[in-house]
């Protein structure tokens, strides 16, 4: 069984795969014209048509209609009929395929159910030229924000080095100047490569979700060897990377363990 | 290598800069404003290179156009917001050329007075070739912003959530 927390800050998932753009370009049609035509435009009315029988019911275009499709950037949004859990999208575009939940989140089992589903759907329904092709990108991004309900009423810069452990040394050549009454800011980014040759970036500081303030940690493995197109291939990836980042969570969050209310225990970890 | 046509009789004036088609005008949504500092070095390498007299290089090379300059210019506003600031070289033949190099390949583009020429050659995978004229310049810069920052700096690339988020402090994403 794998722990999973009630009141858990997930804001936001995001499993990513990028592969070769997906719109070469034909070297005598104007430049406008890439990015169109019935190509991509059947590779978006196919997989609507795949992820539709799982229940994602309604397509929204992102970029209006007769306008250029950039590379790597979301042009059509899938998800559930309003009336039924809402809580994954799909996104589509020129060479980008994601899923992005968001709460409620009930497990990684639960999520990598329906990413894998869409991850089957675009298999299928990639063009022939690039059906082959392996993703060159695959990344997931976990982005918890812990608001005062979990920070215990903490300022953030506070809550960050106390609790969560990351801290800072700022000379006091710059500090000496500082108003006392006025907490600092944090932001703190790092990147690093791990033993299994993925990376992670890390980015935590104050901001704000939703207009409200909160203590941001976003983290994200992305893997940037290439990427069989293989369903299994990709769905192990995502929970390796899965795996990781729970860990890292679950290692420092254990101040506040309580508070977040676990449920099972991580034995499958 | 671009083979560059003669300097057209005209000089786009600011207002027919600012008279954009539909398709350009949605493009200035997706360039940004991002990295602003960036955009102001290679200003300045432009400005450096354009003041270069002809035969800069000892064997007759061409002087760099003021229409040329204005491409290259044209053409960072577009790819700076998503790709690191390139090196900036001038070529004999009149042309700029921004470069990228990173352990996953090497991107050149290739900007003249009527024309650009652009490649992406990866370690591993197809290269990407993108070839046009500087009349479209806006939309062809932001998708060679877009396929740099993707095939050389995968970990700057980064797709925006669906949640409405903001950092208190104004730091540029590492990743």
């Amino acid at each position: 069984m794998t722990i999973t927390f009630k009141k858990a800050p997930l804001v936001e998932l995001i499993a990513e795969l990028r592969w070769g753009d997906a719109t070469p370009i034909q070297p005598n049609a104007p430049l406008l014209m890439h990015g169109m035509g019935p190509d991509l435009d059947q590779f978006f009315i196919s997989f609507g048509g795949e992820v539709y029988q799982h229940g994602f019911q309604r397509a929204e275009r992102l970029i209006p209609s007769g306008l250029p499709v950039f590379p790597f950037q979301p042009t059509f949004r899938y998800r559930k009929d309003a009336a039924a859990d809402n809580s994954v999208v799909f996104q589509l575009g020129s060479g980008l395929f994601s899923a992005n939940a968001t709460p409620p989140y009930h497990s990684w089992k639960t999520i990598s159910e329906i990413v894998g589903k869409g991850v089957e759907s675009l298999l299928k329904v990639r063009p022939q030229g690039e059906k082959n092709k392996p993703f060159s990108v695959l990344s997931l991004r976990y982005i918890n924000a812990f608001g005062p309900e979990l920070t215990r009423g903490q300022n953030v810069a506070d809550f960050i080095r106390d609790v969560l452990g990351f801290s800072i040394r700022i000379p006091d050549v710059i500090t000496a100047k500082f108003d006392p009454n006025s907490p600092v800011k944090p932001q703190i980014q790092f990147t690093s490569k791990l033993d299994d040759g993925t990376f992670l970036s890390c980015l935590v500081g104050e901001g704000t979700v939703n207009n409200e303030t909160r203590a941001i940690m976003d983290m994200t493995v992305t893997n940037t060897q290439s990427i069989s197109p293989d369903s299994a291939v990709v769905m192990a990836s995502f929970t390796n990377a899965r795996n990781f980042i729970h860990r890292i969570f679950v290692g420092l969050t254990q101040p506040i363990y309580d508070l977040l209310e676990p449920v099972g225990d991580d034995h499958a970890n | 290598m671009l083979i560059d046509l003669p300097q057209p009789a005209y000089m786009p004036s600011l207002q027919q800069e600012n008279r954009l088609d539909r398709a350009q005008s949605f493009a200035y949504l997706i360039a940004g404003n991002n990295n602003p500092s960036g955009l102001t070095q290679c200003e300045t390498r432009l400005e450096e290179l354009y003041r270069m007299p002809a035969g800069w290089d000892g064997y007759g090379a061409l002087p760099i156009s003021s229409t040329t300059k204005y491409n290259a210019l044209q053409a960072l506003r577009g790819i700076i917001p998503h790709a690191p600031t390139p090196d900036i070289t001038p070529n004999p033949n009149g042309t700029i050329s921004y470069e990228w190099e990173t352990d996953r390949g090497v991107a050149h583009l290739e900007i003249g007075q009527t024309r650009l020429s652009f490649y992406i050659e990866l370690v591993s995978g197809e290269p990407v070739l993108l070839d046009s004229s500087c009349e479209n310049l806006l939309v062809a810069s932001i998708r060679i912003g877009l396929l740099v920052s993707s095939n050389l700096f995968p970990l700057r690339f980064t797709l925006p959530s669906i949640t409405s988020i903001r950092w208190a402090a104004n730091v540029s994403s590492a990743y």
